[in-house]
């Protein structure tokens, strides 16, 4: 309760000023030194009362109640007070102004967590790791997902591909269908075919692998990138007469070559062919990722015709054009090649999507995941943190309740919790940015390639300020709510819970509060957890289709220049075996099944029947016997299940020739020898050393690919 | 205290009055000499404002005294210059005397 010096039990006789202005000076001026004024004030209303008609001395009461120069002592003894509560008094000469009122309490909220050691580490522990978890995600989400590709308008990159019936990865094209599509497709201005490979580098120094491109035609300019030296490849250098000519990476440049200013015109020898260096790559630039060495494929059309889909694509949107305007082009040519071609393109759809959008792909859904789920534990930290400021802001009522006697405003109480709070949070923040860097690094080293564009990760300015704000927010989530509790603290209640520490009356609604949000959050986790557990248990236990047990796998190139025709490569993986160990072997063009080599039951449904020259031709071009060699007696097919095959040359990899009908429903299964090409990056192995539990019976047929639906 | 570092013309005033008054310079009774001496009617609040800022200063010394030996009767802070207010008060008039020194006989001051 405000004091009135000029009420009743003194000078009871005189005349007392106006009450409403009474009440008004005692809101504006704190009680120390602030009841000096209103006792001059009400001296001087009682002179001027007696000399003349009391509502000539109400007015001058409330002139002096209003005058800004009252407001401005207000404040004045505001600032004393800050000084006098903050022990601050340093040769005399008192601190002034909110920055040395916020100084003051920063080394107050020190002072005070210094006491009480445990307490403030464990808050500091539990808050650095919360901050850390979400620093470090949002580390990721920010360099894979937010930042854009080191580009010029990287927005206009894209890639075109076959489309799949369930909406996933876009699968590689033909070289026919690329052309068409830059010829007839106006929302395109660009597009290149490409793949990736390996040759050996020979003739400078040990023989070493390096990784290729194999481009229809020069890269750089899709990508709006000038060459350092030289020139890039042009149109007119691919093909089956082309020159040998390559444009080198700025790292291959300069690691191997030394920066050699004139190294164009120079010589390298790839896989025993001799390549013109004409160009040397702006730095940074290693599309596809990780290629230091591009050259132009060399192209037979009546070699590789609409059914050889061995080319993925990178191409650039026309000025104006919308992804959406190109996707509609890409489906109406795809209608037109479709009915132009039924062996090849039947149904065939084209999909188009930024070139970020592809490389980021399935990461995306499981990086936002992985940052909500960090935000959850961020909150479950920050309601732990809250219940223990809680518990303490219990304790401290007592050290409330004599501020408050000493004169101390409901706003300077929750400015000292909230110092204590943010300081707290920094330390935790600090913790959690060591955490954070040291995940990263972490997440480097077990990505294992899951998470594209790791590399360009790294703490920046971006992610300080996203600390920043987390450790702001982080401050009000657990602060705020002890801080306005402990302020309204009454003197009379303050004094004599201090008398009991740890009471927690009125605040139990509150405590409990917090700790049925941080039940349901961690239930949340642990739900998402648990089936995020379940779906890794599921998927290891998928039947892939094939005995995996005792089966290596290796990538190898074999030198164009010594193994020139497809006898040649045979014959190398006859005598691999013996030499090695190995019981069987046999080359495939992709290392490992993935989804990609998944055949979707619709696509496989809808997918028509080739014809037996047409299928014979096209795999015999670009299929290959893995499956048959690698397993000499394949495994027996499952006949109460149902598979579907894709009779697409780049779904299936067994062999040439349907053999039989399946049950019915006009599946296939394929079995007999393929043959393989002379690019072969692949080999499937099976080890001899131990037979397989279940031995394939001889004569049965091998599965080329995972099913896409169980019956 | 003004933004230059020297005394205001009140400040000064005040000052002034804090040493005429010796022990007895509350805010009421340097209110009233300003008004007597140096003819400036201020607000109570404004001598109570300039007063505390001299004080947080460190121009200024205050202490409470006794209450007055009337039924009723108050305790009155009284302030007196420290040292340091001593020194201030005395470069505000140098500096002032300077500035009067170089425009002495100028012609739009007349006599002065």
């Amino acid at each position: 309760m405000r004091r009135d010096p000029s009420g009743p039990g003194r000078r009871a006789r005189e005349p007392r000023p106006p009450r409403l202005a009474r009440r008004l000076l005692g809101r504006l001026l704190p009680a120390h030194r602030g009841d000096e004024l209103i006792e001059d004030l009400a001296e001087e209303y009682a002179e001027r009362a007696s000399r003349s008609p009391w509502p000539i001395a109400g007015l001058w009461y409330w002139i002096q109640a209003l005058r800004p120069s009252t407001r401005r002592f207000g404040r004045e003894l505001s600032e004393v007070r800050t000084m006098r509560l903050g022990r601050h008094r340093v040769r005399g000469v008192a601190p002034r102004g909110l920055v040395d009122a916020i100084r003051a309490e920063i080394r107050f909220a020190f002072r005070s967590l210094r006491q009480r050691p445990g307490f403030s580490a464990l808050v500091v522990a539990t808050l650095g790791l919360g901050i850390g978890a979400n620093t470090g995600i949002f580390t990721v989400v920010s360099g894979v997902l937010l930042s854009p590709l080191a580009y010029p308008d990287p927005d206009g990159l894209v890639v075109v591909g076959v489309e799949q019936a369930g909406g996933g990865s876009l699968d590689n094209m033909s070289l026919p269908d690329i052309l068409d599509i830059e010829e007839r497709v106006p929302s395109i201005a660009t597009l290149v075919g490409y793949s990736g490979s390996t040759a050996t580098l020979t003739g400078r120094g040990e023989p070493t692998l390096v990784p290729v491109g194999r481009v229809e035609k020069g890269l750089l300019s899709t990508f709006g990138l000038a060459p350092v030296l030289g020139r890039d490849i042009a149109p007119e250098e691919s093909g089956a007469a082309s020159a040998a000519v390559a444009v080198i990476g700025y790292g291959f440049w300069r690691d191997r070559l030394r920066s050699a200013p004139d190294v164009i015109g120079e010589t390298l020898v790839l896989d025993g062919i001799s390549f013109e260096i004409v160009g040397v790559a702006p730095p940074g630039f290693d599309f596809p990722g990780g290629t230091q060495l591009w050259y132009p494929r060399r192209i037979d059309p009546d070699d590789c015709a609409r059914g050889c889909h061995t080319w993925w694509t990178i191409g650039r949107l026309a000025r104006g054009a919308t992804l959406s305007g190109a996707r509609a082009e890409l489906h109406a040519i795809a209608a037109r090649l479709s009915d132009a071609f039924p062996d090849t393109n039947f149904e065939e759809t084209f999909g188009i999507r930024t070139l970020r959008d592809e490389i980021v792909g399935e990461a995306r859904t499981g990086l936002w995941l992985l940052l909500g789920a960090g935000l959850a534990v961020l909150l479950i930290a920050c309601a732990n943190v809250a219940n223990l400021v809680l518990a303490r802001a219990e304790t401290r009522r007592g050290e409330a309740a004599v501020r408050t006697a000493l004169g101390a405003t409901r706003g300077r109480l929750v400015m000292t919790m909230l110092s204590e709070s943010a300081l707290l949070a920094v330390l935790g923040g600090g913790l959690g940015m060591a955490v954070a860097a040291g995940g990263v690094r972490a997440l480097r080293g077990m990505s294992a390639g899951w998470v594209p564009r790791l590399d360009a990760v790294s703490i920046d300015a971006g992610v300080l300020a996203f600390t920043l704000l987390v450790v702001c927010g982080v401050t009000l989530a657990f602060g705020l709510s002890p801080a306005l509790r402990m302020s309204r603290t009454t003197l009379v209640a303050g004094v004599r819970r201090s008398g009991r520490e740890g009471a927690i009356g009125g605040g139990r609604w509150l405590r409990q509060g917090l700790i049925g949000a941080e039940m349901a959050l961690a239930v949340v986790l642990l739900f998402g957890a648990g089936l995020m557990l379940r779906t890794f248990a599921a998927m290891y236990a998928v039947d892939p289709g094939f005995e995996t047990e005792h089966i290596l796998r290796a990538d190898l190139t074999l030198p164009q220049a010594s193994y020139p025709d497809l006898e040649s490569i045979r014959s190398f993986y006859r005598t691999l075996p013996p030499s090695t160990g190995l019981r069987s072997a046999a080359p495939t063009r992709r290392g490992t099944s993935s989804s990609r080599d998944v055949p979707s039951p619709a696509r496989a449904r809808r997918s028509r029947p080739p014809s037996a020259r047409s299928g014979r031709d096209t795999w015999r071009r670009c299929g290959f016997p893995w499956c048959a060699a690698a397993t000499s007696s394949p495994r027996t097919i499952d006949r109460r299940s149902r598979w579907r095959w894709s009779t697409r040359p780049s779904r299936a990899r067994c062999s040439a020739t349907p053999t039989r009908s399946e049950n019915g429903s006009g599946s296939r299964s394929i079995s007999g020898s393929g043959i393989p090409t002379a690019t072969s990056s692949g080999l499937w192995a099976t080890c001899a050393r131990r037979r397989s539990r279940r031995s394939p019976r001889p004569g049965s047929t091998c599965r080329t690919a995972r099913p896409g639906r169980r019956s | 205290m003004a933004a230059h570092g020297g005394l205001t013309e009140l400040e000064q005033l005040v000052m002034l009055s804090a040493i005429r008054l010796g022990g007895e310079a509350y805010a009421a009774e340097v209110r009233r000499d300003l008004a007597h001496a140096a003819d400036r009617r201020v607000s109570a609040a404004t001598v109570h404002v300039t007063l505390v800022r001299l004080e947080r200063n460190g121009l200024l010394d205050s202490w409470e005294t006794d209450p007055e030996p009337v039924r009723g009767g108050r305790a009155r802070r009284c302030f007196r210059p420290t040292p340091e207010g001593v020194e201030a008060l005395r470069k505000s008039r140098e500096v002032m005397d300077r500035m009067w020194d170089r425009v002495r006989g100028h012609p739009r001051l007349g006599e002065a």
